[in-house]
């Protein structure tokens, strides 16, 4: 691992990798954007993300090695997709011999709507998860460059959200998940000094739901 | 197919003759200038033969005290292309170049002939000019292109192999041919309640698995991520979300150290265990391959050249009729060991079971596939049979006919194809290998049969990295060029398919 | 029972989703080699029960997904491999009850086997569910 010399901090080189729906990857310099890729598709994860990552190192003109911090987006998603981007993540983070942080895929929305509007009030993110269902939160703004959840991240029935929140109460977007938004966030948790910013485990929000299984008849 | 190389003399002239007008028609080299070209000092020439017949032939050029050489020529007869031919002629020339001292070697190729440049690239060709309208009379360009070969004389690269296939996260280290690391996390015991591997459990347990097992990998080698000179990961077959995660992390890894990336099929990684093993793999050899998810029976005639499959199970493979049975015996998961543990007391002649695709109807288009579905019914209607007229019978004595069964069908099409294509040598690979009566019978009938049995140590049969590397080494000594990032986890990748 | 999944798989296009159904043995995964022939899938077509899932390649065509559901106990689980069911063409053995919440069109393919053991017969029953199956014959 690199120590941070207090010289090395003032050039600070993050890549950012998010999987749970697309394949979005960014470079960050002190936390502001200098490349990034968004594909959107939701399946060709990893395909892409080896050249993706080669992509945004190429774009900003930076060495592997000068990477200093590695920001997974931890979910949720559907967990195929993601687990690519987090696999990708930790043996990346290993080869540059970088720190490793995780950020929720969904506070990368919040933080790209709260720019886009500032001032706005809460707001409700939703992502597809499949089974007719949603993953979603919600938040009440940024502070200090930090989306601040009230709820969540959770998954239901879009329907079966109201039960549970002021529904009417909260704007929605069409907007979705950014690897730059997520190194944004990860660079001002850095400065907030925000406590579990390394756990990188992934959010699944449901178990594997294999369930024992009885054996099958043979006759009849 | 078996393909012979030798140096060809002037007394091939006419044969090649014939494929040389053939192949290049208004480029096609004169008489004269082919007969001079053959008998020159500076240059060597190869065939490539089948049955004593000129399928192809190759020939490269240099001048003594040069540290370059030249390949002057390359042909494949029409209807031979597509089978390796080519690359076993590259593979010749290549090291003859490295043995004279080159250090480059250069070749042009037409513009408009892309099968050709796709060879030269997997050689490490790369375009370094163009000659323009240099073949005439069609006006076609020429692209000169060069490949070194102080990149390929890395006797013994250091590699570090990825595998996550199945349940099994595997990260070994080899040295050339020997391995340095070999570390393997199973989450096999997290699927023993679900009767066999559960791919999300499985998957979710790779990602957790692969940031220690590199670690201990690295440690136990007593290597960093420096000393590594390139990265191999299996690509396929297997599990689809399971390949992802290694696929991932093996690209994220590539990327982060500059080390290039060689996408391995898993399979011919199996095969590849034995050099690990032994420190080479005698080849022609018939490889029979039996795992929970695998039954195939391949025969290897040059591992990076010439796998060919021969048969494969048409429903379950082995392993997995072993897991199916065991439950019907009320036994636990995995099946196998459970199934060995209660045989041991059974007669295996007690119940006569059906050996799949056994018989005559089946030799024409099933000869060397394997069908464990038949077996598994016939046990499980017999257990039912007895249980509905509430007889008694015996768990195991059923266990140990129906492993007979298995063993037997097993072993006879192994030793079948080690006959008919007169290939004295059989190597055993994947998980099933740990079954005590699978290696017994194997060692009888290899015997029996004048066949040299080989049977890897277990920890390089059932999944691991360190085959896998084994393969990424094989193919840096080969000089073949490395994959690039873009290739995709497949869960069905033909054998056919070594690198990706 | 391979030719009529020769025969089957003509009608087949991305989107198409069908369940076998059908005890130990009956054929299921014959019926279903079949039409992977019929399908021209890469890949040799067998017992996916160890994988769950196996997805075969067609040049240039929706891929082929075979799915054993036979170790699955839930919809979700089925659901948790992620298969792009509306891009490909899904056959899943032992799938009756799991696939209602993927599609409102299905084709359910029955197999019955004798059991007395006197012959080796199957009955194959295939029935459309949906507007996608109306008037389809084959």
């Amino acid at each position: 691992m690199k120590t941070p010399a207090a010289s090395t901090r003032i050039a600070s080189y993050s890549l950012a990798i998010d999987t749970s729906a697309g394949t979005t990857v960014a470079v960050l310099s002190m936390g502001t954007v200098i490349a990034e890729v968004n594909y959107l598709e939701p399946m060709t994860h990893s395909e892409r993300i080896g050249s993706a990552i080669e992509k945004v190192l190429a774009d900003s003109g930076i060495q592997a090695n000068q990477i200093f911090t590695v920001v997974a987006g931890v979910g949720p998603g559907p967990f195929t997709g993601l687990r690519v981007g987090l696999a990708a993540a930790r043996y990346f983070a290993i080869g540059a011999q970088a720190e490793l942080v995780g950020v929720c895929s969904l506070d990368s929305i919040a933080l790209d709507f709260y720019l886009e509007n500032p001032g706005a009030g809460n707001l409700l993110v939703t992502t597809d998860a499949r089974r007719k269902e949603v993953f979603w939160a919600t938040y009440s703004g940024v502070v200090e460059g930090v989306p601040v959840r009230s709820h969540g991240p959770s998954v239901n029935k879009l329907e079966d959200i109201a039960e549970l929140i002021d529904v009417s109460s909260h704007a929605t977007t069409e907007l979705g998940v950014r690897a730059g938004a997520l190194g944004q966030i990860a660079f001002a948790q850095e400065l907030a000094g925000v406590a579990n910013r390394k756990d990188i485990t992934p959010i699944y929000l449901r178990e594997p739901d294999a369930v024992p299984s009885k054996g099958k008849k043979v006759s009849g | 197919m078996a393909i012979e190389i030798r140096q060809a003399t002037v007394l091939d002239l006419p044969e090649i003759m014939n494929l040389e007008t053939a192949s290049f028609a208004k480029d096609a080299w004169p008489e004269e200038t082919f007969k001079s070209e053959l008998a020159a000092k500076h240059t060597y020439y190869i065939l490539a033969l089948e049955d004593n017949l000129v399928v192809g032939y190759a020939g490269l050029s240099k001048l003594p005290g040069s540290d370059q050489a030249d390949i002057q020529t390359i042909a494949v007869r029409e209807d031979k292309r597509g089978l390796g031919i080519g690359k076993k002629l590259m593979d010749t020339l290549t090291l003859q170049a490295t043995e004279l001292g080159a250090k480059e070697i250069f070749l042009e190729v037409r513009a408009d002939n892309s099968i050709a440049q796709k060879l030269y690239k997997l050689f490490g060709f790369k375009q370094i000019g163009t000659r323009k309208k240099y073949y005439q009379p069609d006006g076609v360009d020429a692209f000169i292109m060069k490949t070194d070969m102080r990149l390929k004389t890395n006797k013994e690269p250091v590699v570090l192999g990825i595998e996550t296939s199945c349940d099994e996260t595997g990260v070994g280290i080899v040295r050339g041919n020997q391995v340095l690391a070999n570390i393997i996390s199973s989450s096999m015991d997290k699927h023993a309640i679900f009767g066999g591997v559960v791919p999300e459990i499985a998957a979710r347990a790779h990602l957790e698995a692969l940031t220690p097992v590199l670690d201990e990998a690295l440690e136990k080698a007593n290597l960093t991520l420096d000393d590594i000179d390139a990265i191999a990961v299996t690509n396929g077959p297997g599990l689809a979300g399971a390949l992802m995660v290694g696929v991932g992390a093996a690209k994220a890894l590539a990327v982060a150290t500059g080390k290039p990336i060689y996408a391995v099929n898993h399979l011919v990684g199996h095969v590849g265990a034995d050099i690990l093993d032994r420190g080479e793999l005698k080849t022609p050899t018939i490889a029979l391959l039996v795992s929970g998810g695998h039954t195939s029976l391949l025969v290897v005639r040059d591992l990076l050249n010439d796998v060919e499959l021969l048969g494969e199970t048409i429903d379950d493979a082995a392993g997995e009729a072993f897991d199916k049975v065991a439950r019907v015996l009320g036994l636990s998961y995995p099946g196998g060991p459970e199934i060995d543990r209660v045989a041991k007391d059974g007669n295996p002649n007690a119940i006569r079971f059906p050996r799949g695709l056994t018989l005559p109807k089946d030799m024409e288009k099933h000869r060397y596939d394997f069908s464990f579905s038949g077996l598994k019914t016939a046990v499980a209607r017999h257990v039912e049979l007895a249980e509905s007229k509430g007889e008694e019978f015996s768990i195991a004595d059923v266990a140990a006919s129906f492993r007979e069964a298995v063993v037997d069908v097993l072993i006879k099409k192994a030793v079948s194809a080690c006959k008919e294509f007169d290939v004295p040598r059989l190597l055993l690979g994947g998980g099933v290998v740990a079954n005590a009566r699978l290696r017994e019978v194997a060692k009888e009938q290899c015997e029996a049969n004048g066949i040299e049995l080989r049977i890897p140590p277990f920890s390089l049969c059932t999944d691991n990295g360190a085959m896998i590397a084994a393969i990424g080494a094989q193919l840096i000594m080969a000089g073949r060029a490395p994959s690039t990032l873009n290739f995709s986890a497949e869960s069905t990748l033909p054998v056919t398919t070594v690198q990706s | 029972m391979h030719l009529l999944g020769v025969k089957v798989s003509k009608v087949l296009k991305a989107g198409d989703l069908a369940i076998l159904i059908g005890p130990l043995g009956a054929g299921k995964t014959t019926f279903t080699r079949g039409v992977g022939e019929g399908l021209e899938v890469e890949g040799n077509v067998s017992s996916p029960t160890f994988v769950v899932a196996r997805t075969h390649k067609r040049d240039g065509n929706a891929p082929f997904v075979h799915v054993d559901a036979y170790r699955l106990g839930s919809p979700a689980e089925l659901d948790d491999l992620d298969i792009p069911f509306a891009s490909s063409i899904v056959f899943v053995e032992w799938g009756k009850g799991l696939t209602n919440d993927i599609s409102e069109n299905w084709l359910e393919v029955e197999i019955a086997r004798d059991t007395t053991g006197a012959t080796e017969d199957r009955q194959v029953k295939i029935t459309g569910f949906g507007a996608r199956w109306a008037g389809v014959s084959f």
